[in-house]
């Protein structure tokens, strides 16, 4: 029998945070005391996203940040009230993170003419645990958001990075549900292609056999 | 949807307790689909992997702060023309400018400079047209890439920026003698507004001028009480003061920040409990902790609150 990991995430991303949307208004308007205020907001979400895109260690996640409140400050005309004001902030800081992480991949080829080997990367305790397990599939995630297309890989990120479900992706992403259900879909089956092609998640996904 | 009940059930799993029926559906999914134990697992450790961390604060200060001094900043200079030029003179301008090289950008600069310095830049669109060139300036050696960067969509694209200038040609050097720069104005701290004793404090504190941060962050919540930039200061000021062993002080300054119930709350709370574990007033710890939970529940620092509570508390 396979092991689930039991302990539920309390409130990985909040409910409706509609009582943002005027200070999100006030912020469009320039008001600079708004503008403040929305990012002192928004801005732990901000970085919990920046931070499941680009690892929790990544030398760059305070700059990705402020690329991405300066990206949801500018989205804000956009805002049409469709998402909450925070899943809204959510998807522009996805989508700026993913940037910045494939803006970084191609330097990383460019470097060293080859792509990043997922059973390379340092890892202090393998084994079948689930630390070590959680952390391999983490990190294939992350690989594909920056190698996968564009519309698979931000579908990809709002729901396995954000936890966003089938609706809420929609939602956010003013897209209709069928077309979510299949970029969904192609994203995982690359996400199990690669997952059956690395050693160090064979036993993960081998064990149902 | 099968479909989408197996995605939204892996959604489900990472924001609540799962009913009976829902774990045994959980297992069998993950039991069955290779792919969905991965996007299990890897949902737990990105959930597990972004709580706040201590100094998120102060940074997410940091982000506010730039972000506001961005918009009021102006977006580049437009050429002023203090008066209409008559048609002729324009012709003939560009006439000569068209005989160098450049030509073409010349022309249409001198034909729409008047037309663009009337234009309004909403304040959305200096934000839009602030670039995320900072850092590769600061770093100065990063190359530019042609990444198969995401072009954000229509919906929720920041605009992209414009050039607020067309192109001119390099203007011949100009031998005449030129003036002394003027000297700098030289701004007393006290008589700075909030928001540049703000950034001159965070500048201190960055540079690891600690005593100095801690002036301005202090002469700020004197002179702008009120200010939006009064809250941060405070909160900046407990961090300080809690890291150099001050958590008295500290604690004096946490409550001062949460006091006006604004979106620092949060922080201000676990700040709060943090001086308060220094100072080894763990039940009056715990009781803070517990407002903050009873507060924000789904706040950055619930998660690390829960984790003190149930592991450290007495």
């Amino acid at each position: 029998m396979l092991r689930l990991i039991p302990a539920p995430s309390p409130g990985a991303l909040p409910g409706r945070h509609d009582e943002l949307e005027a200070l999100a208004r006030r912020a469009h308007g320039g008001d600079a005391a708004a503008i403040r205020t929305f990012v002192t907001a928004i801005g732990p979400q901000i970085l919990r996203v920046v931070r499941r895109v680009l690892g929790p260690s990544h030398p760059d996640v305070e700059d990705a940040a402020q690329e991405a409140a300066f990206a949801v400050l500018g989205a804000l005309a956009r805002y049409r009230g469709d998402s909450t004001v925070v899943h809204f902030a959510c998807r522009v800081a996805v989508q700026t993170a993913m940037n910045v992480r494939r803006r970084e991949s191609a330097v990383k080829r460019r470097a060293q003419g080859e792509r990043v080997d997922l059973d390379l990367l340092p890892d202090g305790r393998p084994g079948p645990d689930a630390e070590a397990e959680g952390r391999a599939s983490a990190e294939l995630v992350r690989e594909l958001v920056r190698t996968l297309p564009e519309a698979q890989a931000e579908a990809l990120a709002l729901h396995c990075v954000l936890g966003f479900t089938v609706s809420e992706i929609a939602e956010t992403s003013g897209l209709p549900v069928e077309t979510v259900r299949s970029r969904l879909r192609l994203a995982k089956s690359a996400l199990r292609a690669r997952a059956q092609a690395s050693p160090r998640l064979a036993a993960l996904v081998e064990v149902a056999g | 949807m099968k479909h989408d009940d197996e995605t939204d059930l892996l959604s489900e799993a990472r924001r609540r307790p799962l009913s009976r029926d829902e774990e045994t559906r959980l297992e069998e999914l993950v039991e069955r689909s290779p792919e969905a134990r991965v996007l299990h697992y890897a949902g737990w450790a990105f959930d597990r992997d972004s709580s706040a961390r201590e100094d998120d604060d102060v940074l997410v200060a940091r982000l506010a702060a730039r972000a506001a001094e961005r918009v009021a900043k102006p977006v580049a200079p437009l050429p002023i023309r203090r008066r209409r030029r008559p048609f002729v003179t324009l012709l003939a301008a560009a006439l000569a400018v068209a005989s160098t090289a450049g030509a073409g950008a010349g022309v249409v600069y001198l034909v729409r400079a008047p037309e663009r310095a009337a234009e309004v830049v909403s304040p959305a669109k200096a934000v839009a047209a602030v670039t995320p060139k900072a850092k590769a300036k600061a770093r100065g050696a990063r190359p530019a890439v042609a990444a198969p960067v995401f072009e954000p969509e229509p919906a929720l694209a920041a605009p992209v920026p414009e050039p607020v200038v067309a192109p001119v040609p390099e203007p011949a050097p100009i031998p005449a003698v030129r003036s002394a720069p003027k000297p700098k104005r030289v701004v007393a701290p006290d008589a700075l507004s909030a928001r540049a004793l703000f950034g001159e404090a965070n500048q201190k504190r960055l540079a690891g001028d600690t005593a100095g941060a801690v002036a301005l962050y202090k002469l700020l919540s004197e002179r702008h009480p009120g200010s939006a930039e009064a809250d941060l200061a405070e909160l900046s000021l407990g961090k300080l003061l809690l890291g150099s062993g001050d958590a008295s002080g500290a604690l004096t300054h946490f409550k001062r920040a949460g006091a006006s119930g604004g979106a620092l709350g949060s922080e201000a709370l676990w700040g709060e409990a943090g001086a308060l574990k220094a100072l080894g007033r763990t039940g009056e710890e715990r009781a803070t902790l517990e407002r903050l939970l009873s507060l924000h529940p789904d706040g950055a620092y619930a998660r690390a609150a829960r984790k003190r509570l149930g592991t450290d508390a007495p």
